[in-house]
């Protein structure tokens, strides 16, 4: 008889359900895919429906139902700090305890009601470092492992240090809240004028443009870092305990002025701060991973939480810290929570053995929906488009690959969706990163944004030292690694493109060509890897090879399958509608390929009102 | 608080005119009853069928009236959850407390930030992952209860008749929280 075992996160942000059957992973989704509406943390029902689903079994088969996280624990974090800062604080904490009254605290009933009567069950609950720590280390392709993980906060915990080994984890040191890495990151996101909680890559993104200049004045007042990678933070620059923003005026006094307005111009000033507060992080991730090696003397690091989603910092704790290999959880975030409290009951409380994958047990993190070729046949019918269909697979590839090599963008939409924040070749969006016109193209004309970032290159395994200053055949299969981009594709600035890298808009500097693959390299040289291999990616895999055939190039442009505030596409209706409402020339759905400038006149979608459907990130 | 679906279909606005018949019907058959004026059956009979019919016949009419409740139940469910939530948060403050895990001030220069892990069973062995003790429905009152002294905060059992009133008068739409805010719940 097969042990089924749900993991759930949810009520903060990014929910999301996982399935395990017998310790598999079956299936893993955040809800946002399923309601369109980004970061939802509300019950993950669509998500725990796809997954009973996709194991073929309803609530009643269910053994365990695990929550990723301790609701009373938290709830006594929520009240010590509010007694601390009352009487201030009388604001968010109207807002936050009827939240708890009505649902928090009586999550086994809302779980539940949520699954139905027939839901026979236990209900179980795990830490929330815990349970980031267990989907980092589960899944890893380690037999034994030091654990890090690096958050905002959880219940009281911040960030935790632990070994996992055999089928047991050990969560054995953490910081606690207020004072986080995380927070403070978070801080200076909303200084910055970035929406906090999804606008945090974007200050990373945005940290090439400036100079660390105020890294003295970090460390002086708002944060102090210990050698031990340990963070302690002055509260009184801070306003998120007790109030409705994340900085004082204190913090505001400090850096002269108040936070930026967001979508207002970005001027040297954020720059500057990006870069300082991303050179702390840096910092502070290189000093609490050398911490964890002399603690656990371990040759490999599995790292998990939101501020493991930090790509530069990983690259570095890589290449400059004293681990062999590092494995990052691709759903670092809350979402991934779901996942590692689910695996925590099945090896640690079922007691149950784990044999790690040579790969890892993550399966390419493709664990959402997938959708069969005859069904988005008879979808495509039923809306009237026109598409040509290449069951034989070799035509199909040499036909998106040609399409790419004449610049043309591409929605790749193949198998099934990924569980993480990143587009990882089967809801992606692909273009030529040669081409001087991509990144442009695809900000403006497809997501419908002016950013300042790249897109992420995805390159050949195989080919990865070449491009990137990376080791030969180095993993990094789920975008969770800055590495430069080798000297040898480097170009020479022109003096005009001097001239243009002073220019105080970002969008000017960002569309100078500073190697022959402009499309996905930063100011910097950097780029954020994906590796695709034959094991994991297979038809992503081989239509790499197809390009590379082609046209000699390993590499290809890399973004996820969305437009600006919009969760990545789920199924072919939402990729269809994507594909209408943006400028993208082509569309490939399993082995159907639609090319915009075929399509009947009568299908058209208002790009204004898809726009508007989604609010801004 | 029982809000009602918003924007409404005709079916709720007919429903809405049914029920308000019904208590309509009924107070002016208490009235009657008090005054001796009627038969208070018969009164109530009368004026609910007279009621019905109208508000069936009228029923777009009703949408103004509909909205008003509405805006009448948020109305009492913010000033009763604002009330309710003022007591707690100044039972928060002035209550007694053994010791807060809480720490704001500054520790010496060179000591370290990381502690060792607190265990978490003796705080929340209620919700601990031990599937032998894990009840299948457990009820939230009696955790909470349990939970409250051996977290250190025996204190916290007080909030739980307003933690339950709170649930009764909460909206059914949670106040969206702002944007640029990270969130502590």
């Amino acid at each position: 008889m097969s042990t089924y075992i749900l993991g759930i996160s949810a009520y903060y942000h990014d929910s999301a359900a996982a399935l395990l059957c017998n310790g598999e992973i079956v299936a893993a989704a955040q809800e946002e895919r399923f309601t369109r509406r980004k970061h939802d943390p509300r019950f993950p029902r669509n998500a725990v429906r796809y997954c009973c689903g996709e194991a073929g079994i309803d609530a009643a088969a269910l053994d365990y139902v695990v929550f990723y996280e301790h609701p009373l624990v938290k709830f006594e974090r929520l009240l010590e700090t509010y007694i601390t800062y009352a009487p201030s604080g009388f604001h968010s904490f109207r807002k936050a305890l009827p939240s708890w009254a009505r649902t928090k605290l009586r999550l086994p009933q809302k779980i539940h009601k949520e699954l139905g009567d027939g839901f026979q069950g236990k209900i179980l609950f795990t830490g929330h470092h815990e349970s980031h720590a267990a989907s980092a280390f589960f899944p890893s392709p380690f037999a034994e492992a030091a654990i890090l993980t690096l958050d905002a906060v959880g219940e009281w915990a911040t960030s935790s240090i632990g070994r996992g080994s055999g089928n047991r984890i050990s969560v054995e040191y953490e910081t606690k809240f207020p004072h986080s890495l995380g927070m403070l990151y978070s801080a200076f996101t909303y200084y910055t004028g970035f929406k906090v909680n999804s606008g945090e890559y974007k200050l990373m993104g945005l940290a090439p443009y400036g100079e660390p200049r105020y890294v003295n004045k970090i460390l002086g007042n708002v944060a102090t870092i210990r050698d031990d990678g340990s963070v302690w933070l002055d509260m009184s620059y801070f306003n998120y305990c007790q109030g409705e923003t994340m900085t004082s005026a204190k913090f505001d006094e400090l850096f002269g002025g108040p936070p930026r307005d967001p979508e207002s111009f970005i001027t040297q000033k954020e720059m500057d701060l990006g870069a300082s507060i991303q050179a702390v992080c840096e910092d502070v991730v290189l000093r609490a991973g050398r911490h964890v090696h002399q603690l656990t003397g371990l040759k490999n690091l599995v790292m998990a939480g939101g501020v493991a989603l930090n790509c530069v910092a990983n690259g570095r704790l890589l290449r400059e810290g004293p681990f062999d290999d590092i494995w990052i959880q691709p759903a670092a975030g809350d979402a991934g929570g779901a996942l590692g409290a689910a695996l925590i009951v099945w090896h640690q409380v079922l007691g149950h053995s784990r044999r790690p994958d040579p790969t890892d047990g993550q399966k390419g993190s493709l664990l959402g929906p997938a959708f069969r070729d005859d069904d988005i046949g008879l979808f495509l019918d039923s809306t009237g488009a026109t598409y040509e269909c290449h069951h034989d697979e070799d035509r199909l590839l040499d036909r998106v690959a040609r399409l790419m090599a004449e610049e043309k963008v591409v929605g790749w939409f193949q198998g099934r969706m990924e569980y993480g924040p990143r587009a990882l070749g089967c809801r992606s969006i692909i273009g030529d990163p040669r081409s001087p016109r991509m990144q442009q193209t695809m900000n403006l004309k497809i997501k419908f944004r002016e950013s300042f970032r790249p897109f992420a290159p995805c390159v050949l395994r195989e080919y990865v030292d070449q491009v990137f200053e990376m080791r030969p055949e180095e993993d990094s299969p789920y975008m969770l690694l800055v590495a430069p981009v080798r000297k040898e594709w480097r170009t020479t600035l022109s003096e005009d493109d001097e001239h243009r890298m002073a220019d105080p808009d970002l969008r000017v500097r960002v569309a100078v060509a500073r190697s022959t693959l402009p499309a996905i390299t930063h100011v910097d040289y950097s780029a954020r890897v994906q590796t695709v291999d034959h094991q994991r990616h297979g038809r992503f895999y081989r239509l790499m090879r197809r390009f590379h055939d082609v046209t000699g190039c390993p590499v290809i442009v890399n973004t996820s399958f969305n437009i600006r505030g919009e969760p990545i596409v789920c199924t072919p209706e939402e990729a269809y509608r994507c594909f209408l409402a943006t400028e993208m020339d082509a569309l490939v759905m399993e082995d159907h390929v639609l090319l915009k400038a075929e399509q009947p006149p009568y299908i058209r979608l208002d790009a204004e009102q898809y726009k508007a459907s989604y609010s801004l990130d | 608080m029982i809000t009602l679906s918003a924007p409404p279909r005709l079916a709720h606005l007919r429903a809405f005119g049914l029920l308000l018949s019904l208590c309509y019907g009924a107070v002016v058959a208490l009235l009657a009853w008090m005054l001796r004026a009627a038969n208070p059956v018969l009164t109530w009979v009368m004026v609910t069928s007279v009621m019905v019919a109208v508000s069936v016949t009228t029923a777009q009419q009703l949408a103004w009236l509909y909205k008003r409740w509405n805006s009448l139940v948020r109305w009492l469910s913010r000033r009763a959850t604002t009330a309710i939530s003022g007591i707690c948060f100044c039972m928060c403050a002035a209550l007694p407390r053994n010791e807060m895990r809480f720490e704001r001030k500054p520790r010496s220069a060179d000591a370290s930030n990381w502690a060792k892990t607190q265990s978490t069973s003796s705080i929340a062995d209620a919700l601990s992952p031990d599937p032998a003790s894990a009840s299948k429905n457990p009820r939230w009152a009696r955790t909470y209860i349990r939970w409250a002294p051996r977290s250190g905060n025996g204190w916290a059992i007080v909030l739980l008749p307003f933690l339950g009133l709170l649930s009764l008068f909460g909206e059914d739409e949670e106040e969206p929280v702002p944007v640029q805010n990270y969130t502590l719940f």
